[in-house]
């Protein structure tokens, strides 16, 4: 899966698809910085990419991006339009289709105390989204409760795999999983930042199941009200749950009687508890479980689940991802905590 | 006798059809000035209103017709194979160049808005395509001008020359 190559200025496509092709089962992360080496980050290995197509720890001995190559990756990654993603850059990243994200950072262009744009972009932050079917399955016993299931909120620092677990989190209630008893059921994703299905052109390119619907780029308070009041969804998935007007839709989405899947950036649930956003909702027994990912074991690694509101935790061990190197990963194993 | 006729009649049709193509750009350069404003202004309002990425957005301001057609369909089809949309205008500038009567000043204009379009936002977007389409505007006015002043006199020249080579030759 290397489909976001052609969005690197052609002068880093085959070092870098060398260098990716090292890293299994695929890089997590691109990073380009100008004047400087360019970094690939793995799941288990990271380094820097040499002109050879290898992988170096020393920066000397690596490929440097130039201003040139960024601004060029820049101008591939916006369609050469960089005025269509105006919006998405004051949020300082773009999506590409197939849901990975560009991060963006350079020179600051602030306006009336808000961000403009940025220009000239020094750096970019390519993270590959890779979808896991059957990457939540052996976590569905812990939410599933009479076929259906429960509200739950993903808990994790960045880059723990929260988006890619809550894909399919999303795909498994929308196709049923009759081993752990799910019953099929009706699915909208508010996409805010076309991250969980990767859309292009408003339909998901990555497998969200047959019975989701996708709102792709809405803001998720508006998006989760619109979509319970047009769609008759049973679950609502989003991602990233982080201001006020967040939390007001998800009470609103729990009233109407609908599942809520949502991720949310936090250490543990203590920290979750303080943020002030997520602090109303817990507070208001808004989510039946909360699931605490790390990357010790590789990203994805599940730390803890617990029963909400008491804060009871439901595992006795830690569950890996059980293959971090093959190409499809099936579930956990569980391993020591 | 009708040999010399025939004759004088080629010389004098030589001399207007010389004439004729000297016209010819001075009346073309403000029609294709015109049509390629008209699809700049196409342009500014898909960039400035729908933020519609410039690969389809090229491809809308192609509606304008005639010469706007010519450039920007031209340069909406190379999107596919240039590396970004602006490097296709660019290409499409170059082919477009051989066939049409635009002079230099124009030229310029164009290729510098070729080298800035895609690469900032709405607003300074919409700023460098109005500046392109004023420089247009006031060399379509020159041009019209221009045209004015020698279309006729360059149609007359040719054919009042090729009578005058008929007469001397007989």
């Amino acid at each position: 899966m290397t489909d976001w190559l052609r969005y690197l200025a052609a002068g880093l496509r085959e070092p870098v698809g060398t260098a990716a092709g090292l890293l299994l089962p695929g890089p997590e992360e691109i990073r380009l910085r100008a004047g400087r080496p360019v970094e690939l980050i793995g799941p288990g290995r990271s380094g820097f990419v040499t002109p050879a197509g290898e992988l170096t720890e020393e920066p000397g001995r690596a490929l440097r991006a130039t201003p040139s190559d960024v601004a060029t990756t820049f101008q591939l990654v916006c369609q050469g339009s960089v005025y269509a993603w105006e919006e998405e850059l004051r949020g300082g990243f773009v999506t590409l289709p197939g849901g990975h994200r560009v991060g963006v950072a350079g020179r600051a262009v602030v306006e009336g105390g808000r961000l403009r744009t940025v220009r000239p972009v020094a750096s970019l932050s390519l993270r590959i989204a890779r979808a896991l079917p059957g990457a939540a399955r052996g976590l569905l016993p812990h939410l599933v409760t009479g076929g259906r299931l429960l509200s739950t909120l993903l808990i994790s620092p960045p880059q723990a795999g929260k988006t890619t677990l809550l894909r399919d989190l999303v795909r498994l209630a929308s196709t049923g999983d009759p081993a752990a008893g799910l019953r099929p059921q009706k699915v909208a994703v508010v996409d805010e930042r076309s991250e969980i299905g990767g859309s292009a052109g408003g339909v998901p390119t990555l497998d969200l199941g047959p019975r989701t619907d996708v709102l792709d780029g809405c803001p998720k308070a508006e998006g989760m009200l619109l979509v319970i009041r047009a769609l008759s969804p049973e679950v609502v998935a989003v991602d990233e749950l982080g201001r006020d007007e967040d939390a007001g839709a998800v009470l609103e989405g729990l009233l109407a009687g609908v599942t809520v899947l949502a991720t949310a950036h936090a250490g543990s649930l203590d920290e979750a508890r303080r943020r002030p956003s997520l602090r109303r909702l817990l507070a208001q027994g808004a989510f039946a479980r909360a699931v605490l990912l790390s990357r010790r074991l590789g990203p994805g690694t599940v730390e803890q689940v617990w029963r909400l509101p008491e804060g009871e935790p439901l595992l006795r061990g830690t569950l890996a991802p059980r293959d971090r190197r093959g190409s499809r990963q099936e579930g956990w194993a569980c391993g020591p905590r | 006798m009708w040999a010399k006729v025939i004759g004088a009649l080629l010389v004098t049709g030589a001399g207007a059809g010389v004439g004729w193509q000297l016209a010819q750009p001075l009346s073309r350069r403000p029609e294709e000035l015109r049509q390629i404003q008209a699809g700049l202004s196409l342009l500014e309002t898909e960039i400035g209103y729908g933020a519609v990425p410039l690969p389809e957005a090229l491809g809308r301001a192609a509606a304008a017709g005639g010469a706007a057609r010519r450039l920007f369909g031209r340069a909406a089809a190379a999107c596919d194979r240039a590396e970004t949309p602006a490097a296709a205008l660019q290409m499409a500038l170059g082919a477009f160049w051989a066939g049409s009567a635009l002079a230099p000043p124009d030229r310029e204009a164009l290729a510098g808005l070729a080298a800035v379009l895609g690469a900032s936002d709405r607003q300074d977007q919409i700023r460098h395509l109005r500046l392109c389409r004023e420089r247009l505007r006031a060399a379509e006015a020159a041009a019209e001008a221009d045209r004015l002043r020698y279309e006729r006199l360059y149609r007359h020249l040719g054919l009042l020359g090729g009578l005058a080579a008929a007469i001397l030759l007989l």
